[in-house]
């Protein structure tokens, strides 16, 4: 199938490269300038949040609050470092939280009756999986991804509420201790966040792969012509993403101290808004790792905030559609900017 | 059909073949709905009896009635995720105005938040062009938001809707010998086929799914296209919000959860591709009865109840694959970069060069 979609799919590539506007810029430089603008807009959001935050409650700059605030946005970090890279590859996905879901309500099982290290093997076991699949009906199946990953969704949802028949799991008591024991007074979750981070940052910026990355997402024809497996590409950035869904899937049973197949509902809209703000865009090959982290803080602060300031979930839920239309919104603007530069 | 075969071997073959798969499109999903009927019956004969059938079409007329104005949505390229939650939030305002202002102001209150809230998603998609995917996911959340706050959560309306309206709404009094449903849901699909394929307006839904460069080349006004077709789809989910609402008697802000998958997998599933510009609406009509007969037949089996939540997870999955396979295959039209995002809006025209 490959070989006789690309002739097609080099016209319509050319006719972008056409286009005087597109010729100018080297794609590097696009990314760069759309990183530099949108990291700075988000900066400034950001410092106005904080400052807004502090004057309704003055507890809000604490270092206890600022230790609890980073204990709950680990989840959102740690998940939104693939994520993004996997929108920089032009896919999606919204099965996030559903494959938390099913990680966590699996994984407590069988740790529960194997002992935790196999416990462990299973929750990321069941991510990869997740991931697997999703990946396959994107990249060889050529799904839309984000209708499929809905549907996967939904599916993994129902797989969890029957394997765990709406009961809640009791992780072990090792398991929280793992997750209570603190080095330099931040604990492990603090960690795998700034791995998660490093780690996709090391690769997006310095490593071969990452370049393969912006390559597909920017133009697969051109990443297809440098001998780049565009479709692979595709395949293994969703497993990754289902393996940290797994990793996710342990740090919020830690936290919660309890494996319920609803624990990562409202993951999926925090870790794509995050990574919308953080300035990669839904048409793939833009974005730069520090502005994701931004994002992760913003949204993580906002949580954080409204929680404080005692606002109720349905406020919240406003809140958090308002701000994903804003992102777009931004997004497109700052792509038209770039683009008429 | 092999009488013709044309002067071309190979051209005879394609043409045969795209045939083939059109008559599997068109009418694959028939068959396989009587098959599938015929199927359940032979275990559960309870089935065809007359008061199932009764069920079925009562069923079917709450989601006809954005179903229709959906597909008509996804033939323009857009989409909207945002249905259910706008279902709920216009029958809750339905119910909040019908005690201030009376019943029949309440109604006509509640139908236009459905088509302001699709005018501003209109406006998001169509003139700002934004992704109509996350402009519309934002809405799920949004106005399910503004729904579960304005009600604090509770089911509200009780006692608002009229008596003998409330007879027509369970189906208690038939007209015609039908229960009202029917009506409903034949004149919804009379008038958005109408509107699809004997319409200038419809033409141009087409055109601009199919490809907006060329149809903004020709003259349409492409985002007016896509606002109306916006608007349009408010209507029909405020119109679902009535009929749940009429049925019930009173609202809750959950009350459309999962609309939104329902009907986007009839329109997937009726042949209307997701590439935009492709489809008919009676296959939309046959995926609907095929929906909600396995519905109904898998309550009928007794399936465990989170089965039936992932029969849709599955079927659209499903649908979608069957869908990129016949599009790829059929016409020799590939799926643009296949299996992913609808490109971003171009540069300075703001259209996608394909």
């Amino acid at each position: 199938m490959t070989r006789s979609v690309t002739p097609e799919r080099a016209e319509q590539d050319s006719a972008d490269e056409n286009d005087p506007a597109m010729r100018d810029l080297s794609p590097s430089v696009t990314a760069r300038v759309t990183g530099w603008i949108g990291g700075h807009m988000l900066l400034v959001g950001l410092v106005v949040l904080i400052v807004f935050f502090s004057l309704e409650n003055p507890l809000f700059l604490s270092l206890a609050n600022a230790r609890s605030t980073l204990r709950q946005l680990a989840p959102i970090a740690i998940y939104s470092a693939p994520v993004a890279l996997l929108l920089i590859t032009r896919s999606i996905d919204l099965s996030l939280g559903a494959v938390v879901g099913l990680s966590a309500v699996v994984g407590i099982e069988v740790m529960n009756s194997a002992g935790l290290f196999a416990g462990l093997m299973g929750f990321l076991g069941v991510g990869l999986a997740a991931g697997a699949l999703n990946g396959w009906l994107v990249s060889y199946a050529r799904l839309n991804p984000i209708i499929a990953t809905l549907g996967t969704g939904i599916i993994f949802e129902g797989l969890s509420l029957s394997f765990s028949g709406g009961k809640a799991g009791v992780p072990p008591a090792l398991l929280l201790d793992i997750f209570r024991y603190e080095i330099l007074g931040l604990r492990l979750e603090a960690f795998l966040m700034l791995t998660s981070i490093l780690l996709c940052g090391w690769i997006l910026h310095r490593s071969r792969f990452g370049r393969y990355l912006y390559a597909a997402g920017e133009s697969e024809r051109v990443a297809f012509l440098m001998g780049v497996n565009v479709r692979r590409l595709r395949f293994l950035m969703h497993c990754i993403v289902g393996l940290a869904g797994g990793i996710v899937a342990i740090v919020s049973v830690a936290k919660l101290g309890l494996a319920v197949g609803s624990i990562g509902s409202s993951l999926t809209l925090a870790v794509i808004i995050a990574v919308l703000l953080g300035g990669i865009d839904l048409g793939g090959g833009v974005g730069r790792m520090p502005g994701v982290v931004l994002g992760v803080f913003f949204v993580g602060i906002l949580e954080v905030g409204l929680l404080i300031m005692g606002v109720t979930e349905f406020v919240q839920q406003v809140v958090v559609g308002t701000v994903l239309i804003i992102a777009i919104y931004t997004n497109s603007l700052r792509r038209k900017r770039t683009r008429s530069e | 059909m092999n009488g013709s075969i044309p002067d071309s071997a190979t051209h005879g073959v394609i043409a045969w073949r795209a045939r083939a798969l059109n008559f599997l499109v068109s009418n694959g999903l028939l068959v396989a709905l009587v098959a599938f009927v015929l199927a359940v019956t032979f275990v559960k004969p309870a089935m065809l009896r007359w008061s199932s059938l009764e069920g079925i079409i009562r069923y079917s007329a709450d989601i006809a009635v954005v179903v229709f104005p959906l597909a008509l949505l996804v033939i323009a390229g857009s989409i909207d995720l945002s249905i259910g939650s706008v279902a709920a939030l216009s029958a809750i305002v339905m119910a909040k105005a019908a005690v201030a202002f009376g019943f029949p102001s309440g109604i006509a209150l509640g139908l236009g938040v459905g088509v302001a809230i699709g005018a501003l998603n209109g406006a998001l998609v169509g003139y700002l062009k934004l992704n109509a995917v996350m402009v519309t996911l934002g809405g799920l959340v949004l106005w399910k938001g503004v729904a579960l706050l304005v009600t604090d959560a509770q089911t509200i309306g009780a006692g608002v809707v009229p008596e003998a309206l409330m007879d027509l709404g369970i189906g208690l009094q038939p007209v015609l010998y039908l229960p009202v449903h029917f009506y409903i849901l034949i004149a919804v699909y009379l008038s958005c086929w109408a509107l699809a394929h004997k319409h200038a307006l419809g033409e141009r839904l087409f055109a601009v799914g199919g490809d907006e460069r060329a149809a903004y080349l020709v003259g349409i006004n492409v985002g007016f296209v896509k606002f109306i077709a916006h608007v349009i789809t408010g209507l029909g989910a405020s119109l679902a919000g009535l009929m749940m609402f009429v049925r019930s008697g009173a609202v809750h802000a959950t009350d459309g959860n999962g609309l939104e998958f329902d009907a986007l997998t009839i329109v997937l599933l009726g042949g209307i591709s997701f590439q935009g510009g492709v489809g008919r609406m009676r296959g939309v009509i046959v995926a609907l009865f095929f929906m909600i007969f396995l519905r109904h037949s898998l309550v009928l089996m007794n399936t465990p109840l989170y089965f039936q939540h992932m029969a849709s997870g599955i079927l659209i999955v499903v649908a979608l694959y069957v869908d990129s396979v016949l599009t790829r295959s059929a016409d020799g039209r590939f799926t643009p970069n296949p299996g992913v995002i609808p490109s971003p809006p171009g540069p300075s025209s703001g259209f996608v060069a394909r």
